[in-house]
């Protein structure tokens, strides 16, 4: 199927924002108008998965399975297809979708096959309730499927690149890169400035490699696995295993593997919790179960230096505040779906040079706010336009200050063996250092 | 998050201050506290969060709540006495040291704590004492060294703060704190070279605490003030003897064999400087603006004194006098830049 600029840009937009069900909603409405029910089966199948009660994304799914199920088009006999359940996509514009009009539910037509339908949506679908005495076969909630690619993530040119290269390239060509006496063991270790989308990055690297994502956090290891630390670990990578091939995200790394050197008497689980780390890392490499360990960070530099050797988290890529394509997709992305008047847009990116990506989202909330200010005093709506954007401007300061500061410490003071040379480059670029 | 119950907010708090993640921790606390006002562990864990968010009026008020609901346990008194440190109040900090004391001397870190506010009151003489107990229950506590490293600075007893200090770094090699205050001590000593590497290892050690790197940045503005200094001292005698028709071409040899000195000098202690130090310091000249002016003011009192001391020995008396003023007036405004920076 020939790509579709409208159907491209509005899947980089679901990809960009995958809790963002309205949209996700409008984007199947788009699909099914243009004859792909199976992508949009696909979309939905994933809103139902988180909200079974969504009556929209039923009627949705309904009109994909009819889809679905009907004769190929051009056919002479083929059923006329039914009235658009959510008011069409010529009604779905981009101020959000048309809510449904009949209720929750509605009756079965009467000449739909059923069981046809449930037999092309079989694996879309999850079955609500698993029977009595059975655990569930498939990934836990927390591992997901990945469809976001690369190409869904607006600039950051060199990060894809350096990814390309290190990771996904010899990933996908494994002979070539045994003959280059390239190990595929070991994993990759991003780090930067806080907000700036690295969790992002990893969920595209799953996509590209067609593997579930299995994203920690120190929030899982402080909430579920408080006590019980190396045990748990090693629960995290049976369950990645479990799932292979999947990429297992460990986020805040320098939480989780934090450097043994600097933990004190305190509390031991945290010692136990690296050690754990280290040796579950060399039994996936060793193992090669399909399990591709990626790892975030802000602070690479506390992160245990027996986690960065070779087999482990040995290549590492510094992922920066956006560059100014990445700066305008965040910004459209984020006044999308907002009264707007006259924002220049290629102005605030000009003037957002530090800004990370939360920083950008943050600048047009206030902006955003600014006007729900002005318009519940005047009683009257007005758009978000210019002034309110110079005034978030001067309201929103970047929040990577503190950690360039450490960066460049870290660059000139920290770095003999060079592991930091990519993030002294951008420093002098960014005449820091 | 759900509602954790006050053994594990207390553990989750415990670890994020040990991640260096106090805020989070806080507000860990907070919420437990919003349930369990009553526990006085959650409000003395609450007070150590807040002194590592450098928070100390909130972690002071903590610590009084905990010392309110166990007025028999030391700990309350003696977060208190950091809290109170950190506010500058050093005369209630030692009273509450004291109090600490008072509950618990079989408890090393209350005899550290006092030694240390003893020296930050300038009492570093008392202090000896409690420094030495808390050593004696606990040699094998890196923080009892640094207790006897605090109060000989105090008593600026460099050779004995040097050898807790170092004894620390035996213990703990990666003390960051360790290796600055060692390197303080070494600058104290005037082994100016190997303080600035001292501090320059303390930023390495642990690059999220910025004072060793601001140490630094001082040290080597002492460094450059030094040698403006001479440099200086060299213009004016050029000044002073180059226009002189009768020993003129004498004083210009003088004055360029001195010129050449200080520069063989100046080369000799930047060679000695680790190459991060180089790289930081030309780095600084590269991206600040007045360190930048400082750089070219130096370079340019240095050249217009090797151009006064030229015009001397070839009997330019009036030029090497202009040039000799210019040297002056560009090594007096580095100099102005480098005590002002």
């Amino acid at each position: 199927m020939p790509d579709d600029p409208l159907v491209s840009s509005l899947l980089a937009a679901v990809a960009a924002s995958p809790e963002d069900v309205p949209l996700r909603l409008h984007v199947v409405g788009v699909l099914l108008d243009r004859d792909r029910p199976a992508q949009a089966a696909e979309l939905c199948s994933t809103v139902l998965q988180r909200d079974p009660a969504n009556a929209e994304a039923v009627a949705l799914l309904g009109r994909a399975t009819r889809a679905l199920a009907a004769p190929v088009a051009g056919e002479p006999y083929a059923e006329a297809s039914p009235p658009a359940e959510t008011g069409g996509a010529a009604a779905t514009d981009a101020a959000g979708p048309v809510p449904v009009a009949d209720g929750p539910t509605r009756p079965a037509s009467a000449d739909f096959d059923w069981s046809a339908a449930e037999e092309q949506i079989r694996d879309l679908v999850p079955p609500p309730f698993l029977p009595d005495g059975t655990r569930p076969e498939g990934p836990p909630p927390d591992v997901e499927s990945s469809t976001l690619r690369l190409a869904d993530v607006g600039g950051m040119d060199e990060v894809k690149q350096r990814l390309e290269v290190a990771f996904l390239g010899p990933m996908r060509n494994p002979e070539l890169a045994r003959l280059y006496g390239k190990s595929l063991a070991g994993g990759l270790l991003l780090y930067g400035p806080p907000g700036c989308g690295k969790t992002f990055v990893a969920r595209a690297v799953a996509g590209e490699l067609g593997a579930r994502f299995y994203a920690v956090s120190l929030a899982d290891i402080l909430d579920h696995y408080l006590g019980d630390t190396e045990k748990n670990v090693k629960a995290i990578f049976d369950t990645a295993r479990r799932n292979a091939p999947c990429v297992l995200f460990l986020d805040e790394v320098d939480a989780i593997g934090h450097r043994r050197s600097r933990i004190g008497s305190g509390w031991s689980g945290l010692r136990g919790a690296v050690n754990q780390l280290l040796h579950e890392m060399d039994s996936v490499s060793a193992d090669n179960h399909g399990v591709f360990v990626l790892a975030a960070t802000n602070h690479p530099w506390d992160v245990d230096p027996a986690l960065r050797r070779p087999g482990r988290l040995d290549r590492t890529i510094l992922v920066l505040p956006p560059d100014p394509p990445a700066r305008e997709a965040i910004l459209r992305l984020h006044l999308r779906n907002r009264p707007l008047a006259g924002i220049d847009v290629p102005s605030i990116v000009r003037r957002t040079g530090d800004f990370s990506g939360a920083d950008l989202a943050h600048l047009c909330d206030t902006a955003a706010e600014l006007a729900l200010e002005a318009s519940m005093r005047s009683g009257q709506v007005r758009p978000i336009g210019m002034p309110d954007m110079e005034a978030a401007l001067r309201q929103v300061a970047p929040s990577t200050g503190p950690w360039l500061q450490t960066a460049r410490n870290v660059a000139m003071f920290a770095n003999s063996g060079g592991e930091y040379d990519d993030l002294l480059a951008y420093l002098k670029a960014k005449k820091l250092a | 998050m759900t509602d954790p119950s006050p053994a594990d907010a207390f553990r989750r708090a415990d670890l994020l201050v040990e991640l260096r993640r106090p805020e989070e921790a806080a507000r860990v606390l907070r919420e437990a506290l919003s349930v369990h006002p009553g526990r006085a562990d959650l409000w003395g864990q609450l007070s150590m969060a807040l002194l590592a968010a450098d928070r100390a009026e909130e972690a002071y008020e903590a610590a009084t709540a905990r010392i309110r609901l166990a007025p028999d346990s030391e700990w309350g008194f003696r977060l208190a006495s950091l809290a109170l440190t950190g506010l500058g109040r050093h005369a209630e900090a030692t009273r509450a040291a004291e109090a600490s004391v008072r509950l618990a001397p079989e408890e090393w870190r209350t005899h550290a704590r006092l030694a240390r506010a003893l020296a930050d009151s300038g009492r570093a003489t008392e202090g000896w004492a409690a420094a030495g107990r808390a050593v004696a229950l606990a040699p094998e506590e890196p923080e009892t060294h640094m207790a006897v490293g605090a109060v000989a600075i105090g008593r600026r007893d460099w050779a004995t703060a040097e050898r807790a200090y170092r004894h620390v770094l035996g213990l703990e090699p990666s003390n960051a704190a360790a290796q600055n205050n060692l390197a303080l001590v070494t600058l104290q000593r005037g082994a100016v070279a190997d303080a600035v590497a001292g501090f320059a290892d303390a930023v390495a050690t642990d690059p999220a605490v910025d004072e060793a790197r601001r140490n630094l940045e001082t040290t080597l503005r002492v460094g450059v003030g030094r040698l403006l200094l001479a440099q200086f001292l060299v213009a004016l005698l050029a000044r002073l003897s180059l226009p002189s028709e009768a020993y003129g071409r004498y004083a210009a040899v003088a004055v360029a064999g001195t010129v050449a000195g200080l520069g063989a000098y100046a080369r000799l202690r930047w060679r000695m400087l680790p190459a991060s130090v180089r790289a930081y310091a030309l780095s600084l000249a590269r991206t600040e603006r007045r360190h930048r002016l400082l750089a070219v003011a130096a370079a340019a009192g240095f050249t217009a004194l090797v151009a006064a001391a030229t015009a001397g020995a070839v009997g330019q008396g009036s030029a090497a006098t202009v040039a000799a003023y210019a040297a002056l007036a560009c090594t007096a405004a580095a100099g102005a830049l480098a005590t002002r920076l």
